[in-house]
C-alpha cells in the first residue's frame, strides 16, 4: 500500500514531463446521427482520418469532408450522441501502440485487450495508415515461409515478404491453412511472428482459433486482433490495417512477420457498408469506387526490406471467401490481381476426401522456386508434373482395362501424388518429413502400395525414420539437395520398412 | 441549393442581419428550401460570432473590450459559468481558445491517467 508521499513523488515525477501546449482546439457541433455515422458542422481544420472525440469519450474517425460539414465514422457506442454535442478534433491520426508485450495479446482493432489484461503501453505507435516501402528499399524474395503443408510446400511455395492469397467456397479449409502455417512457424530456426486478424467473424470461431493457438503452444509468437460480427463496421474496416501496423513495429526491427487477413470479403462488405452510410456513390455491386485501393493499400505493404533496411519482411495471406467456386467475381478478382499468387480451394475436392482441397491446377505461386530450397525443389518439378499428367488422364480412367501399361501406371502414380498430399488438420511436418514423402511418391516406392494404406505407410515411415536413422532426418534439416549417397541411404531405408509394414 | 447559399450571403447589412431583406426572401422559398435557408444562416451567424465565457461577466472588463478590439467585425457575446474556475474561453465558430483553468485540471487529469 503506497503512502500518501509516495503517491505525491510520483505524480510530480510524471508532471514534470507534462506540457499543456493544446489551448486550441478545433471544434465542431454534431447535427445528424444516423447509422453509426456523424454528420458535424465546423470542424474546419480537421484532416481526413483524423481522430476526434466526443462529450461522452467516444472516438470516431474523420472519413469525409464536405463543403460546410464532416462525416465522422464511430469507434464506440453513438446512442447517447445527439444533436448539439460538441466534437473535438485531436489533431492525431489513427494508431496503435505496439511494443514486445503484445505477442501473445488478443486485442482489438484500436488496441484495447479482450484477454483481460493490461493495455499494451509505453510502445511505439504504429499508425494504421502508412505508405508501403518503395521499390528501392526492397529486395526481391528469396526466403521461404514454410507451412508445413506438402501441397502448398512443394508446387505453390511460399516465400517471406510474399502476398499469396487464400480463396475458395465457405467450409473448405482455407482457415485451417493459415492456421497450419502459423503452428509450423514454432518450429523454424528464424522466428515468424504471426499476426491473425479476424474480420467479422463469430466470437465461438474466433474463440476456436485462439484455443487451437494455445494448445499447440503457438500463441507465444502469435498475436490475434479481433473485429467480430458483432462489433461496428467501423473495426472491421480498422482490423486489417491494425494488423499491418503491428507487422510493420517488427518488420522494422528486422524480424520476418506473417499476417493472416480472414477474410477480406468480410472487410469489403464493412467498407461498403460505411460508403453507402457516408453516401458515397455506389459503383458495381453497390461498392464504392475506391474498393480496390481499399485493399491494394494493405497489402502493398507486405515487403522484404534489403539489408541496408533491416531486412525485415511481412507476409500476407489474405483469404478471400467466394461464392459457387466463382473466382470471377469482382472482389476475388480485385485481390487475385494484387497478390503474388493464389491458393484455390475447391468444394468438391473438399468433400471428395481431399484436404487441404486445393486445386493445384488453378493454384499458382508468382514467386515459385525463389521460396523453395534445393531440398524441396529436387522433388517438386518431378511431382508437379506427374500430377498435371495425371489429370489430363483422368478422364480415360473410366476405361480401365483398355488403356496401355504407361498410362494405367501414370494413373496409378497419380492417385498415389494425390493421396500422399492429404494431410490431416494441425499436423504441420517438418521439411525434411515432407521431404520424405514427396520422395517415396516420385521415386515410385509408394507404387505397389494399396491406395487405402499410403497415409499409414507414410506415417510409419516417418515414425520409422526418426526413431531409427535420426542422422539422415538431421542431414535433410539442412535444406540441400540430397547427394547420391544420401538417396541411396533412403533406400535401403525405404526397403528396410516396407519388409516390416503390414 | 447553391443559390440558397448566395441568397443567405446576401441577407446581412453591414456584418448584421437584415429582416426586410430576410422576409422578402423567405417569402419566395418553399419549406424545404427555407430549412436549408436557416441553416445557412445559422451557419453564417456562428461564424461572426465570438462566444467569451467568463467565470464573473462583471469583473474583467479591460478583457472583453480588448477582445471586442481584436475582433472588431464579429458579434461577441459574453456567457457566465463558474465552472471555469478562472480564467476565459473564447469560442471563434469551430476554434476553441481554452485559457481557464478547468480545462488545465481536465488535460492534467488525462496526462496522469494516461
Amino acid at each position: 500500500m503506497k503512502t500518501s508521499e509516495q503517491i505525491i513523488n510520483d505524480l510530480e515525477k510524471k508532471l514534470k514531463n507534462f506540457t499543456d501546449s493544446k489551448t486550441v482546439s478545433n471544434i465542431g457541433t454534431v447535427y445528424k446521427n444516423t447509422d453509426g455515422v456523424i454528420t458535424a458542422s465546423g470542424l474546419t481544420n480537421v484532416k481526413m482520418g483524423e481522430i476526434v472525440s466526443f462529450n461522452n469519450g467516444t472516438e470516431g474517425v474523420v472519413l469525409n469532408l464536405d463543403e460546410d460539414s464532416v462525416s465522422i465514422i464511430l469507434l464506440g457506442d453513438g446512442t447517447e450522441i445527439k444533436e448539439g454535442d460538441k466534437v473535438k478534433a485531436s489533431g492525431k491520426l489513427l494508431s496503435i501502440n505496439v511494443s514486445e508485450n503484445i505477442l501473445g495479446r488478443i486485442i482489438d482493432p484500436l488496441g484495447n485487450p479482450l484477454d483481460g489484461k493490461n493495455k499494451v503501453e509505453n510502445g511505439k505507435n504504429m499508425p494504421l495508415e502508412r505508405i508501403a516501402a518503395g521499390v528501392i528499399e526492397r529486395e526481391p524474395v528469396n526466403t521461404p515461409l514454410k507451412t508445413g503443408i506438402k501441397a502448398i510446400d512443394s508446387m505453390i511455395p511460399i516465400g517471406r515478404g510474399q502476398r499469396e492469397l487464400i480463396i475458395g467456397d465457405r467450409g473448405t479449409g482455407k482457415t485451417a491453412v493459415a492456421i497450419d502455417t502459423i503452428i509450423n512457424q514454432k518450429n523454424e530456426q528464424k522466428k515468424v511472428i504471426c499476426v491473425y486478424v479476424a474480420i467479422g467473424q463469430k466470437k465461438s470461431t474466433i474463440a476456436q482459433v485462439i484455443e487451437r493457438l494455445k494448445e499447440t503452444k503457438s500463441i507465444g509468437y502469435s498475436i490475434v486482433v479481433s473485429a467480430s460480427a458483432s462489433d461496428p463496421a467501423s473495426l472491421l474496416y480498422l482490423a486489417p490495417y491494425t494488423g499491418v501496423a503491428i507487422a510493420e513495429y517488427f518488420m522494422e526491427e528486422g524480424k520476418d512477420v506473417l499476417v493472416v487477413y480472414d477474410d477480406l470479403t468480410k472487410h469489403a462488405w464493412a467498407y461498403r457498408q460505411i460508403s453507402l452510410v457516408l453516401r458515397r456513390p455506389a459503383g458495381r455491386e453497390a461498392y464504392p469506387g475506391d474498393i480496390f485501393y481499399l485493399h491494394s493499400r494493405l497489402l502493398e505493404r507486405a515487403v522484404k526490406m534489403n539489408k541496408e533496411n533491416g531486412g525485415g519482411s511481412i507476409t500476407a495471406l489474405p483469404i478471400i471467401e467466394t461464392q459457387a467456386n466463382d473466382i470471377s467475381a469482382y472482389i476475388p478478382t480485385n485481390v487475385i490481381s494484387i497478390t503474388d499468387g493464389q491458393i484455390f480451394f475447391l468444394t468438391d475436392l473438399f468433400y471428395s476426401g481431399q484436404r487441404p482441397a486445393i486445386d493445384a491446377g488453378n493454384s499458382v505461386s508468382r514467386v515459385g522456386g525463389a521460396a523453395q530450397t534445393p531440398l524441396i525443389k529436387s522433388v517438386a518439378g518431378k511431382m508437379r508434373l506427374e500430377l498435371a499428367q495425371y489429370n489430363n488422364l483422368a478422364a480415360f480412367a473410366q476405361f480401365g482395362s483398355e488403356l496401355d501399361e504407361a498410362t494405367l501406371k501414370q494413373l496409378e502414380r497419380g492417385k498415389r501424388t494425390i493421396e500422399i498430399l492429404k494431410q490431416s488438420q494441425y499436423q504441420p511436418l517438418l521439411e525434411n518429413l515432407e521431404f520424405m514423402s514427396l520422395w517415396l511418391v516420385t521415386s515410385g516406392h509408394l507404387d505397389d502400395i494399396d491406395l487405402s494404406q499410403i497415409q499409414t505407410f507414410e506415417k510409419e515411415y516417418h515414425k520409422f525414420i526418426e526413431k531409427k536413422y535420426p542422422k539422415i532426418l538431421d542431414s535433410l534439416t539442412k535444406g540441400q539437395k540430397p547427394d547420391e549417397k544420401l538417396i541411396l541411404q533412403l533406400e535401403k531405408t525405404v526397403s528396410e520398412f516396407k519388409k516390416i509394414f503390414k | 441549393m447553391k443559390n440558397i447559399k448566395q441568397l443567405a450571403l446576401a441577407s446581412y447589412t453591414d456584418n448584421k442581419l437584415d429582416n426586410k431583406k430576410i422576409l422578402r426572401i423567405v417569402n419566395k422559398l418553399s419549406r424545404k428550401e427555407i430549412k436549408f435557408y436557416l441553416k445557412k444562416i445559422k451557419l453564417l451567424e456562428s461564424k461572426n460570432t465570438i462566444m467569451v465565457t467568463l467565470v464573473d461577466r462583471n469583473t474583467d472588463k479591460k478583457i472583453i473590450n480588448d477582445i471586442r478590439k481584436i475582433f472588431k467585425n464579429k458579434n461577441v457575446v459574453i456567457n457566465e459559468d463558474k465552472a471555469l474556475l478562472a480564467g476565459i474561453r473564447i469560442l471563434d465558430f469551430d476554434n476553441l481558445y481554452e485559457y481557464d483553468l478547468k480545462s488545465k485540471i481536465e488535460n492534467i487529469s488525462k496526462f496522469l491517467t494516461k
